[in-house]
C-alpha cells in the first residue's frame, strides 16, 4: 500500500466566544478560530495530506448556531482533494443530536462524521477505528473496543478518541480515561487524540496536537496540528507539529524585587519581536515586592505597552509594596501628610488586622504617595 | 539651629560663587534692590533643607542656571554650640545628586545619612515640627500659593490656614483631599452609596445585567439541555417500539393470546349446556315430589275437616243451653231492682218533708231576735238625744280648770294673809267652860285661830273684843283672787265654784253615756237600722203551722240510708245478670259461626281433592316414577363436574389478550405521541440553537467574571480613596489640634503690640482663623486690608518660630519682602515685634525696601562673590 498522510487536530471549539476580553479582541479570536479551518485545509493541500482527521470538540456547544455550522461546513467542503473525518467530543457529544442531524443534511461529500464505533475505511489498506463520545459522559473508556475490532492483514489501524488520557485536571472522575496503551493493545499504528487544548504526546502512536487555535492562558503559544506519516503497519509514524494558530498565548510571570530596574525587567519579560505583540495576548503575572515608586513605574510601563498588545493583563495580586523611610519622606518629611502616611503604612503592616484592611491601607499609601509624586512632577 | 554663612553656585544667575558671610544670631537684614539674587538665595536655602539631593522636581530644576551646571548650596551653621558645614549639589541625572555634611574639617554624613541628619535638625523633636512655613518668598507676601494665585487662597484667612496647614499638610494636604474628594464623589454620594451614573454605580448596574443575563441563559440552557436529553430518550423509546424483532414479538404474543381466549370460550359454552341439563333434571324431579306433596296434603286436609264439623256442632247446642238460663237470671235481678227504687223514693219524700218543718222553725226565731234589736236600737236613739244635750251644757273641761286655778289663788292669798295674821289662843282655866266666842262662834279649849280680818271675840260677861289685824303689803290679793273667782264664776253662769263642778261632773258623764250608746248601736246594727229593717224584710213569712210539731228527721233519715244501700245491691246483682247473659249470648254465636265453617271447610276440602279415589291412584304412580328421576340428576352432575375440572382460565385467558391487544394499540399511540413530541422538541432546540445560548452563556460568563473584577476594583478604589481620605483627615486634626492653641498663645501678645486689645478669632468647624477682633469691630479676614494681612501674616509667622524655638529645636526666620503694603508709621511698630522677637530668633530680613529698612536695625548682610571663586 501507499504512505498515508494525514493531519491530525482537534478541540477547534467553533463559536467560542471569549468573553473576558474587549469587544475587538473577542471578534478577532472568534474570527480566527472560524478561519483555523480553512488553514488547516490549506495546510493539508500544502503538505499534501488528503485527510484531516479532528478528534472531537469541533464545536464549543451541543447548539452552536447554524452560522457556525453552516461556515464550517463550507470550509471544509472547499478543500478539494481533503477527506475530513470527524468525530464528536464531550463538548459536542453524539447527544447533540439536532447538531449532527443539521451536519449530516448539509455536509458535503468529503464530510464524514463518524457517529458510530466501528471500522471505516478511511483508504485503501487503512483503516479507521473511531471512537466517538455520543454522551457528555460516557462512564467508561470509549477505545475499548479498538482491542478485539477485527481488520484484514496489512491495513493500517489509526485510533481516532477524544478524552483524557491522563487524568489531566479535569473535574470528573476518571472513569472515561482511556488507557494508555490503547496504541499497543489495539494494534493502532496511530492514536489521534483530541481533549487536551496543550500538545502533548503520551507515546510515539499516541498524541495530542492541541487545540489550532489557542484559546487560554493556560496552554501558552501558538495552535498547532500534527502531519502524520504512516509508511506502513507496524512502522513507527513520523509526526510534525506544524503551527496554525493566528494569536499567540503567553503567560508570563515578572518576579521582582526592589533593587530590580523594573522598566528592564519588564522589556526582559516581553516577547522580543514587537513585531508579534499585536497578536499577541499576555497575561503579565507580578510577583514579589516593590517599592512605591517601583510600583507606579511598572503601571505606568504596562499601561504604555498594552496598547501594542492584542491584549495584556497585569496581575498584581502577588505583588506587594515596600514602602520605606525615604518613601515617606518623599510624600513629606513633616507634618500631617506625614503622619497619615505612617499610620497607613502601620496599618498595612498590622497584622491584627484583617488581609483586606492591610491591602486597603496598603493601596491608600501608594494613592498617596502616587498624588504626591504626581504633584512634585 | 542658626545659619553664620551661606555660599551658592550654579544658583540661577549665580553661576560664579557668591557668599554671605556674618550672619549673626539675632535680627539680620539683607537691603537691596530687586533682581540682585535675594529670592535665589530664599529658593537656594529651601531646597538645601527641604529638597533631596537626588531630587530634580521643578523646584529643583528652577535652580539650574540657563547656561546649565548644578547647582551647588553651602551653608555654614551652627547647633547646640556645635560648627557644622553642609553643602548639596543637585544634578540633572537622576539620583545622583551629592550632600554632605562636616563637623570641622571632617566629614560626617553624607548621602542618605546627611538627608537624614538635615531632617532631624529642621524637625521638631515633638513630632512633625513644621519649618518651611516660617520663610516666606517674595510675591507671596499675602501668603497665597503661586500656583493658586487666582485661587480662594489669596486672601489672609488662606495665608493663615496655610501657616497652620503647613503643619497640617499646607496646601498639598488641601490639593490631595480635594482631588480625593472629586475622585470619591465622583463614585459614591456622601451617604456611601453608588453615585448615579457613575464608574460604581455603572460596574453595579453592569453586574446585575450581566447576572440577571446569566441566570436567563443558565435557565435557557438547563432548558435545551432537558430538550436534548427527552429528545434522545424519545428517539430511543421510538427505535425501540420500531425494531423489527420487538414488533414480531409483539403479534406473537397478540396470536397466541387470542387462540387461548377461543379455546377458553369453546370450554365455557359446554359447560353451560351441562349446567342446562342438570337443572333440567332437578326441575323433573323436584316437579313429582311436589304434586307427590300436594295430594298428600289434599286428602290429609278433606279427613280433618270432617272431624271439625262434627265437634263445632255439639259445641253450638251446649252454648244455646247456657244462654237460655242467663237471660232468666238476668230478669229475675232487675225486678228486685225495681221493688228497691221505690223503697228509696218514698224514704226520701218523708226525709224532705221533715226538713221544711224545721225551716220555717228556724225562720220566726230569727224574726223575734230582730225586732228585739230594733227595739233596743231606737230605745238606745232616745237616750242618746237626751245625753247629747246634757253634754252640751256646763263648763267644759278647760274652763273649769280655770275656775279652778282662779280658786286655787283665792287660797294662796288666804294663806298668806292667815300666816302673817296675828294669832288667838284659848286656854281655860280649869273648870272653866268654853264660853269665849269669836265672831259668834264659840272657841273651844286650846283653839287657835288667826286672825285674819277685823273679828270680834265675845268674852260673855266681860266684854266684846274687837280685833284689828295689822295691815300688810300685800292685803288686798284676797279680795282681788275672791273678786276675779266671782266674776268668772259669773262668767260661767255659776254662783259657786261647787256648782260650777257639779255642772261640768253631769256634762262628762253625758258624754261618757253618749259613747257607751255609740258602742252598743254598732254592735246591734253595724250596718246602721235601715240593714236589719232589710234583713227582717227578708225573711220568710211564718205558715200558719209553723210552730207544729217536730218530726223524727233522724229516724227518717236513717230509714232513707237503708233502703239505698238495697237499692244499690239490687243494681248491682242486675249489672252481673246482665254480663253473664252477655257472654252467654256471644259464645252461643261464636259456635254457632265455628259449626257454620267447618261445614265450609269440609265443601272446600271436598271440592279440592276431587274424586278421591282417582287421586289416590294418581299418588301412587308418582312414588313409582321418583327413583329415575332422582338418578338422572345425580348423572348430569357429574358430567358438570368433570368439564368444570378440565376449563381453562377464561378471565386469564382474556386478560392475557386485552393485554396484548392494548401493548399493540400503545405500541401505535406511544410512536405517534413520539413523533409529536420529536417534533416540538426539535423545534424548540433549533429556537435556542438558532440564538446560540450555550456560547452567549459561556460568552456572558466570561463577561461576569471580568466584570466582577472590575466591580471590586471599583469598589476597592472606594474604600482605597475613603481609607486615605480618613487617614489625611485624622492626621490634618491632630496636627491642627496640637498646634493651633499655643499658636494663639504665642500670637496674642504680638497682636497687641500693633493693635491693643486685638484678638484672632477661630472658627470652630474649620479650625482656622476666622476673624480679627479689634475693641467691638470684629473684621472677617479677606475684609482686612492687605497691609493689615501681611501684618498680621508676619506676626503668625514669628508665633510659630518662638513656639519652634521654645520646643528646643529653632530654626531661623527667612522673610523675603515680607512687608510691602505696610506703611512707615506702621512698620516701625513691626520693627519692634521682630527685634523683640530676634532675641531668642535668627531673623533673617531680605527686603527691596531699603529707606524704610533702614530703621530695622540688626545686622546688616550683603551678597558678595566668593574671593577667587
Amino acid at each position: 500500500m501507499t504512505r498515508l498522510r494525514f493531519l491530525h487536530c482537534s478541540d477547534l471549539h467553533l463559536g467560542k466566544r471569549f468573553g473576558q476580553f474587549d469587544e475587538d479582541t473577542r471578534a478577532a479570536l472568534q474570527l480566527a478560530r472560524q478561519a483555523s479551518l480553512a488553514r488547516l485545509a490549506e495546510i493539508a493541500v500544502t503538505e499534501q495530506a488528503g485527510h484531516v482527521l479532528i478528534a472531537g470538540d469541533l464545536f464549543d456547544t451541543e447548539t452552536p448556531s447554524s452560522r457556525v455550522i453552516r461556515q464550517a461546513l463550507a470550509a471544509m467542503g472547499g478543500a478539494d482533494g481533503v477527506a475530513w473525518w470527524i468525530i464528536p467530543g464531550n463538548h459536542d457529544s453524539g447527544a447533540a443530536e439536532p447538531l449532527w442531524a443539521e451536519m449530516a443534511r448539509h455536509k458535503p461529500d468529503n464530510v464524514h462524521l463518524l457517529m458510530t464505533a466501528e471500522p471505516v475505511e478511511m483508504a485503501p489498506g487503512a483503516v479507521l477505528l473511531p471512537a466517538p463520545c455520543l454522551h457528555r459522559f460516557a462512564g467508561h473508556d470509549r477505545t475499548v473496543w479498538m482491542d478485539t475490532a477485527a481488520t484484514a492483514d496489512g491495513q493500517l489501524r489509526i485510533g481516532l478518541a477524544h478524552g483524557a488520557v491522563l487524568d489531566f485536571d479535569r473535574d470528573q472522575n476518571g472513569a472515561d480515561t482511556i488507557t494508555s496503551n490503547r496504541a499497543a493493545s489495539a494494534r493502532l499504528d496511530y492514536l489521534a487524540l483530541g481533549d487536551w487544548h496543550g500538545r502533548f504526546t503520551l507515546d510515539a502512536r499516541s498524541q495530542y496536537p492541541g487545540t489550532p487555535e489557542r484559546d487560554r492562558f493556560k496552554h501558552p503559544g501558538r495552535g498547532s496540528c500534527l502531519l502524520v506519516e504512516l509508511s506502513q503497519p507496524g512502522a513507527p509514524p513520523e509526526v510534525k507539529e506544524i503551527p496554525v494558530g493566528q494569536f499567540d498565548w503567553q503567560d508570563l510571570a515578572l518576579e521582582l524585587s526592589p533593587t530590580q530596574d523594573i522598566t528592564a525587567e519588564l522589556m526582559r519579560v516581553l516577547p522580543q519581536d514587537r513585531s508579534t505583540w499585536g497578536e499577541t495576548l499576555v497575561r503579565l503575572r507580578a510577583r514579589g515586592w516593590v517599592r512605591a515608586d517601583q510600583r507606579i513605574t511598572l503601571m505606568q510601563q504596562v499601561q504604555d505597552h498594552a496598547p501594542a498588545f492584542r491584549h495584556l493583563d497585569l496581575d498584581t495580586s502577588g505583588l506587594r509594596v515596600e514602602h520605606r523611610a525615604e518613601d515617606l519622606d518623599q510624600i513629606a518629611t513633616t507634618g500631617a501628610l506625614r503622619a497619615a502616611a505612617e499610620v497607613l503604612l502601620r496599618d498595612s503592616q498590622d497584622v491584627a488586622q484583617s488581609q483586606d484592611s492591610r491591602d486597603v491601607a496598603a493601596a491608600a499609601l501608594n494613592r498617596l504617595y502616587a498624588f504626591v509624586r504626581k504633584d512634585a512632577e | 539651629m542658626r545659619l553664620t554663612s551661606i555660599r551658592l553656585q550654579n544658583v540661577r544667575r549665580f553661576t560664579d560663587p557668591v557668599e554671605i558671610n556674618g550672619i549673626a544670631p539675632g535680627l539680620n537684614l539683607l537691603s537691596a534692590p530687586n533682581e540682585q539674587g535675594k529670592s535665589t538665595i530664599f529658593d537656594a536655602l529651601h531646597a538645601l533643607f527641604f529638597k533631596d539631593a537626588k531630587s530634580w522636581d521643578k523646584d529643583v530644576r528652577a535652580l539650574a542656571p540657563h547656561a546649565g551646571g548644578d547647582p551647588e548650596i553651602e551653608v555654614t551653621l551652627s547647633h547646640r554650640d556645635v560648627d557644622y558645614r553642609v553643602a548639596k549639589q543637585f544634578t540633572k541625572s537622576a539620583g545622583k545628586g551629592s550632600v554632605r555634611v562636616w563637623q570641622g574639617g571632617t566629614l560626617l554624613h553624607q548621602a542618605d545619612a546627611a538627608e537624614a541628619w538635615l531632617r532631624d535638625l529642621i524637625t521638631s523633636p515633638k513630632d512633625d515640627g513644621p519649618a518651611a512655613m516660617l520663610w516666606v518668598r517674595q510675591g507671596l507676601t499675602d501668603f497665597s500659593d503661586a500656583k493658586e494665585t487666582l485661587g480662594a487662597r489669596r486672601d489672609l484667612m488662606s495665608s493663615l490656614s496655610g501657616e497652620i496647614g503647613a503643619v497640617t499638610g499646607g496646601q498639598q494636604m488641601e490639593s490631595l483631599r480635594r482631588e480625593i474628594r472629586a475622585e470619591l464623589d465622583r463614585l459614591v454620594t456622601k451617604q456611601g452609596r453608588a453615585r448615579a451614573n457613575g464608574p460604581l454605580a455603572e460596574a453595579e448596574t453592569r453586574l446585575a445585567e450581566l447576572t440577571e443575563r446569566r441566570d436567563t441563559l443558565a435557565a435557557q440552557v438547563r432548558e435545551l439541555r432537558d430538550q436534548l436529553d427527552q429528545r434522545q430518550a424519545l428517539r430511543r423509546e421510538e427505535a425501540e417500539l420500531q425494531d423489527p424483532d420487538e414488533q414480531r414479538a409483539r403479534q406473537q404474543r397478540l396470536d397466541e393470546a387470542e387462540a387461548a381466549l377461543t379455546t377458553a370460550e369453546r370450554h365455557r359454552e359446554k359447560c353451560e349446556q351441562a349446567i342446562r341439563g342438570l337443572d333440567l333434571a332437578r326441575v323433573r324431579l323436584d316437579q313429582a315430589i311436589g304434586r307427590i306433596e300436594t295430594l298428600t296434603a289434599r286428602l290429609t286436609d278433606h279427613a280433618r275437616a270432617k272431624d271439625a264439623v262434627q265437634t263445632t256442632s255439639t259445641a253450638q247446642e251446649r252454648a244455646a243451653t247456657t244462654a237460655q238460663t242467663a237471660t232468666q237470671e238476668l230478669q229475675l235481678a232487675e225486678d228486685a231492682a225495681r221493688a228497691a227504687q221505690d223503697r228509696v223514693t218514698a224514704a226520701g219524700k218523708a226525709v224532705a218533708d221533715a226538713l221544711q218543718a224545721e225551716n220555717a222553725r228556724l225562720s220566726a226565731g230569727r224574726r223575734r231576735e230582730l225586732t228585739a234589736q230594733l227595739a233596743e236600737y231606737d230605745k238606745l236613739q232616745a237616750a242618746m238625744a237626751a245625753d247629747r244635750r246634757l253634754a252640751a251644757q256646763g263648763p267644759d273641761a278647760q274652763c273649769l280648770t280655770r275656775l279652778e286655778q282662779q280658786a286655787q289663788a283665792v287660797a294662796l292669798a288666804r294663806h298668806a294673809r292667815a300666816a302673817s295674821a296675828a294669832t288667838l289662843s284659848v286656854r281655860y282655866y280649869a273648870g272653866a267652860d268654853p264660853v269665849l266666842t269669836l265672831d259668834g262662834t264659840v272657841l273651844s279649849d286650846g283653839a287657835e285661830v288667826a286672825l285674819t280680818d277685823t273679828a270680834t271675840l265675845d268674852v260673855p260677861g266681860l266684854a266684846a273684843l274687837t280685833v284689828q289685824p295689822a295691815r300688810t303689803g300685800d292685803s288686798d290679793a284676797l279680795p282681788q283672787a275672791e273678786s276675779a273667782l266671782a266674776e268668772a264664776l259669773h262668767a260661767a253662769g255659776f254662783d259657786t265654784l261647787d256648782a260650777a263642778r257639779a255642772a261640768h261632773l253631769t256634762r262628762s258623764e253625758a258624754a261618757s253615756r253618749l259613747k257607751e250608746a255609740e258602742a252598743t248601736l254598732r254592735a246591734l246594727a253595724p250596718d246602721g237600722r235601715e240593714a236589719l229593717v232589710a234583713k227582717l224584710d227578708a225573711l220568710p213569712a211564718a205558715p200558719a203551722d209553723a210552730e207544729g210539731t217536730e218530726a223524727d228527721r233522724s229516724g227518717l233519715e236513717a230509714e232513707q240510708a237503708e233502703a239505698q244501700q238495697a237499692l244499690t245491691q239490687a243494681q248491682a246483682t242486675v249489672t252481673k245478670a246482665r254480663h253473664t247473659q252477655a257472654s252467654a249470648q256471644e259464645a252461643a254465636q261464636l259456635a254457632r259461626a265455628r259449626a257454620e265453617a267447618a261445614l265450609t271447610e269440609l265443601e272446600r276440602t271436598a271440592q279440592v281433592l276431587g274424586d278421591n279415589a282417582t287421586a289416590r291412584a294418581t299418588l301412587a304412580e308418582l312414588e313409582a316414577d321418583r327413583p329415575k328421576l332422582t338418578e338422572d340428576v345425580h348423572s348430569a352432575q357429574a358430567e358438570l363436574e368433570g368439564l368444570l375440572a378440565s376449563a381453562p382460565d377464561l378471565d386469564q385467558a382474556r386478560a392475557a389478550a386485552q393485554r396484548a391487544r392494548s401493548v399493540q394499540a400503545t405500541a401505535q399511540a406511544r410512536l405517534q405521541v413520539i413523533a409529536r413530541d420529536l417534533a416540538v422538541l426539535d423545534s424548540r432546540i433549533e429556537t435556542h440553537a438558532s440564538h446560540a445560548v450555550e456560547e452567549e452563556l459561556a460568552e456572558v460568563q466570561d463577561l461576569l467574571a471580568v466584570q466582577e473584577k472590575a466591580h471590586a476594583a471599583v469598589t476597592f478604589e472606594v474604600a482605597t480613596l475613603q481609607r486615605l481620605d480618613q487617614a489625611l483627615e485624622a492626621a490634618q486634626d491632630g496636627a491642627q489640634a496640637q498646634y493651633l492653641g499655643p499658636l494663639m498663645g504665642e500670637l496674642a501678645p504680638l497682636l497687641r503690640r500693633l493693635w491693643p486689645e486685638a484678638e484672632l478669632q477661630v472658627d470652630a468647624d474649620s479650625v482656622l482663623p476666622s476673624q480679627l477682633a479689634r475693641g467691638a469691630t470684629e473684621e472677617s479676614l479677606t475684609q482686612l486690608s492687605g497691609g493689615t494681612q501681611e501684618q498680621l501674616a508676619l506676626l503668625v509667622r514669628l508665633a510659630f518660630a518662638r513656639l519652634l524655638a521654645q520646643s528646643g529645636q529653632g530654626i531661623p526666620v527667612i522673610l523675603d519682602d515680607a512687608l510691602v503694603y505696610t506703611d512707615d508709621a506702621r512698620i516701625e511698630a513691626l520693627f519692634d515685634a521682630l527685634t523683640l522677637q530676634a532675641s531668642d530668633l535668627q531673623i533673617l530680613v531680605f527686603s527691596c525696601r531699603q529707606k524704610s529698612f533702614r530703621n530695622l536695625g540688626g545686622t546688616a548682610l550683603a551678597i558678595r562673590p566668593v574671593d577667587g571663586g
